[in-house]
């Protein structure tokens, strides 16, 4: 029984694998050749950045000089920088700015980045609304990357960049970077299929209408970037990706922090599927996100934890068994060292780890398709051995913590 | 509505379904490689005790000395890690597997009689320990320890040669062997010498219900002694 739910869980994953890998196969020519039309920068819409703030002092700065560094008509940018009852010296930073014209200094009480957002809103003047996070900076032709993407698309009503790893210090940050360069591919994957579900807040756009239709940000369980993107999905709004359109974010150095965000992150989505969005899932009037990409991004996310869970009791069981040898032979530094020959004969050929090779083969090949949409090139370095041995063990954590939050309605904390 | 890419869902199942396939043929294709090198080493050893018989056959021309040290019970180990390996990847009932483990045990009570009538013509005290155990669900919770003690021993007293048997496998040499030894089904079972021992015995209790282990370790001990005192007269 258990390994034929086994069996049912590889071939699902490896499904959704061969799925995504062939979808980019498909619509390669629309991928790096698309159509694009040329527009004046006259004609360019005007462009309201909003960037909500809460005590980030170290990372406000830079963020605010790389968006007046961006390629576009300055008359026609709009930065809003809302300064959400920040209680370290940001606003001193941010007074530092005051007198740029393109930049617009708000304060509010603190009330959290959705109600940071929803003030901002009232005095966007832009055709075109997105957002920054105070901890990211931008490549200076992002936001005409974003733009042209609503040129050539006049269906399309949000547009999400890509997102990369600002600065890696560490290994754990270098692993980020490979998991981010995965996530440039699956965001274009997911734009192609109709399926994005994260408007994220590092520097997606929205036409500004689609507040008007779907109404303002919501506190979304602390994510309010996924919120609105679903209310979007349920009003059959387009959302695409402009892979070309980069954004850097800082990326948590450590552990702990890593955890908190992606717990955060997690519980978020688990609770907004369970408390508004349920009824997308397996409903073909959602097109693919409601069919496949959700129920198999929650699937994911308690396949890992079965697996997880599995590992961890083998290991324990493997654990006591050893100790219990050890008590009947003695202790001796040489138990457990093979006694036989090494031969290729005992090389595991189980179909499990047989499929479980094709599946990382071809999460190379999708980190490949994500280094091509980066225009950077593959090389082995700690990041990717980290992220193929370890990081799957360890992210299973946040995984468990996260359901386990979602299951007692128990809030993470922010940072 | 939105639109759903049905033909990459399909064409995707398709594909998921052939690296499935071509898994399970993989895996299929290896274990049956495993299965003819197991089967050409259990061929090599059915060589090897035919040469010995034949050689016991001729013993009365020829003196015990003269008869070749067969390295059997190593290959045999050799084939038992083997098969050890199939039974946790494969199905233990699977009926190829379970042809392999009884050619298997028939060479193990081979060479084990083969032991005992070289040990008796020549007078060589070789100890030898006729282990059974079952692999039936719940039956024998000790067994994976007692085989782990065996092993440890000998890794200790190479000179010992411990025997394996599966009590259910299904073979008349085993019921006879079970029925000549007076075997009980009652797990794990050591037979030493001709006293048989019921549950798990530590490598302490073996050591000390075989004294000869203790003689074995002083000659070993007055060995290496006048090994080192010959290497250190070189240097001198």
């Amino acid at each position: 029984m258990n390994e034929v739910f086994v069996y049912i869980l590889l071939f699902v994953a490896l499904f959704f694998e061969v799925f995504v890998l062939l979808v980019f196969l498909e619509k390669r020519g629309e991928i790096f050749s698309p159509k694009k039309k040329s527009v004046t920068k006259r004609l360019l819409p005007a462009v309201t950045v909003m960037v909500p703030v809460f005590n980030e002092e170290k990372t406000v700065a830079k963020t605010l000089n790389s968006l007046l560094a961006l390629d576009y008509p300055k008359s026609k940018l709009e930065i809003l920088v809302i300064n959400d009852g920040s209680t370290d010296n940001t606003q001193t930073v941010l007074d530092a700015f005051e007198s740029h014209p393109c930049i617009t200094l708000l304060t509010k009480e603190n009330g959290g980045k959705h109600t940071a957002l929803n003030y901002g809103l009232q005095f966007a003047k832009g055709d075109i609304v997105g957002c920054l996070d105070a901890d990211s900076d931008v490549a200076p032709d992002a936001l005409l990357h974003i733009v042209h993407s609503f040129i050539d698309d006049k269906e399309a009503m949000a547009v999400v960049p890509a997102i990369k790893v600002g600065s890696a210090h560490n290994t754990l940050q270098l692993t980020q970077q490979i998991e981010y360069t995965l996530s440039i591919f699956m965001r274009k994957i997911m734009s192609l299929i109709g399926s994005i579900f994260v408007t994220p807040g590092p520097f997606s756009f929205f036409r500004r209408e689609v507040f008007s239709i779907v109404g303002p940000y919501r506190h979304a369980h602390n994510t309010e970037d996924l919120e609105i993107c679903l209310r979007m999905q349920e009003h059959n709004m387009k959302i695409i990706n402009a892979h070309e359109a980069v954004v850097y974010t800082v990326s948590p150095n450590t552990l702990k922090k890593l955890y908190k965000q992606r717990v955060r992150w997690i519980y978020g989505f688990l609770r907004n599927m369970k408390d508004y969005y349920r009824s997308f899932f397996f409903n073909p009037k959602h097109g693919n996100l409601g069919l496949f990409i959700l129920p198999i991004s929650t699937f994911s996310i308690y396949s890992a934890i079965y697996f997880a869970a599995l590992l961890v009791v083998n290991s324990v069981l493997k654990i006591i068994n050893k100790v219990g040898e050890y008590m009947v032979t003695g202790w001796h530094f040489d138990i457990g060292m093979p006694t036989f020959d090494f031969s290729w004969f005992y090389v595991s050929s189980s179909v499990p780890v047989i499929v479980s090779f094709a599946m990382i083969a071809l999460v190379f090949c999708m980190l490949c398709a994500g280094l091509a949409l980066s225009k950077e090139k593959f090389r082995i370095s700690r990041g990717l051995i980290f992220y193929t041995f370890v990081y799957g063990f360890i992210s299973t954590y946040w995984l468990l913590s996260a359901s386990i939050k979602a299951l007692l309605a128990k809030k993470p904390s922010w940072r | 509505m939105k639109k759903v890419v049905w033909k990459t869902y399909v064409i995707a199942f398709v594909i998921t379904s052939a690296i499935f396939a071509v898994s399970f043929g993989l895996s299929n294709a290896i274990s049956e490689k495993r299965i003819q090198e197991i089967r050409s080493i259990e061929n090599k050893i059915s060589v090897d005790i035919l040469s010995i018989e034949t050689q016991f056959s001729l013993l009365e021309d020829l003196s015990c000395g003269e008869i070749g040290d067969s390295f059997l019970s190593r290959e045999l180990a050799s084939i038992g890690s083997r098969l050890q390996m199939m039974e946790s990847e494969r199905n233990p009932d699977d009926p190829e597997f379970l042809n392999l483990k009884k050619y298997y045990s028939l060479l193990l009570i081979k060479d084990q009689l083969l032991t005992k009538k070289i040990a008796e013509k020549c007078g060589d005290n070789t100890i030898t320990i006729l282990y059974f155990y079952s692999n039936r669900e719940d039956d024998c919770e000790d067994c994976s320890k007692q085989g782990a003690v065996l092993t440890r021993l000998q890794e200790l007293y190479p000179e010992i040669r411990v025997y394996p048997f599966d009590y259910y496998l299904d073979t008349p040499a085993i019921e006879a062997l079970r029925s000549v030894h007076r075997i009980d089904a009652e797990f794990p079972a050591l037979k030493i010498k001709n006293t048989t021992y019921y549950g798990l015995k530590t490598l302490a209790d073996l050591e000390e219900l075989i004294p000869e282990l203790e003689e074995i370790k002083k000659a070993r001990e007055e060995m290496e002694a006048l090994k080192n005192a010959t290497s250190t007269d070189q240097v001198e």
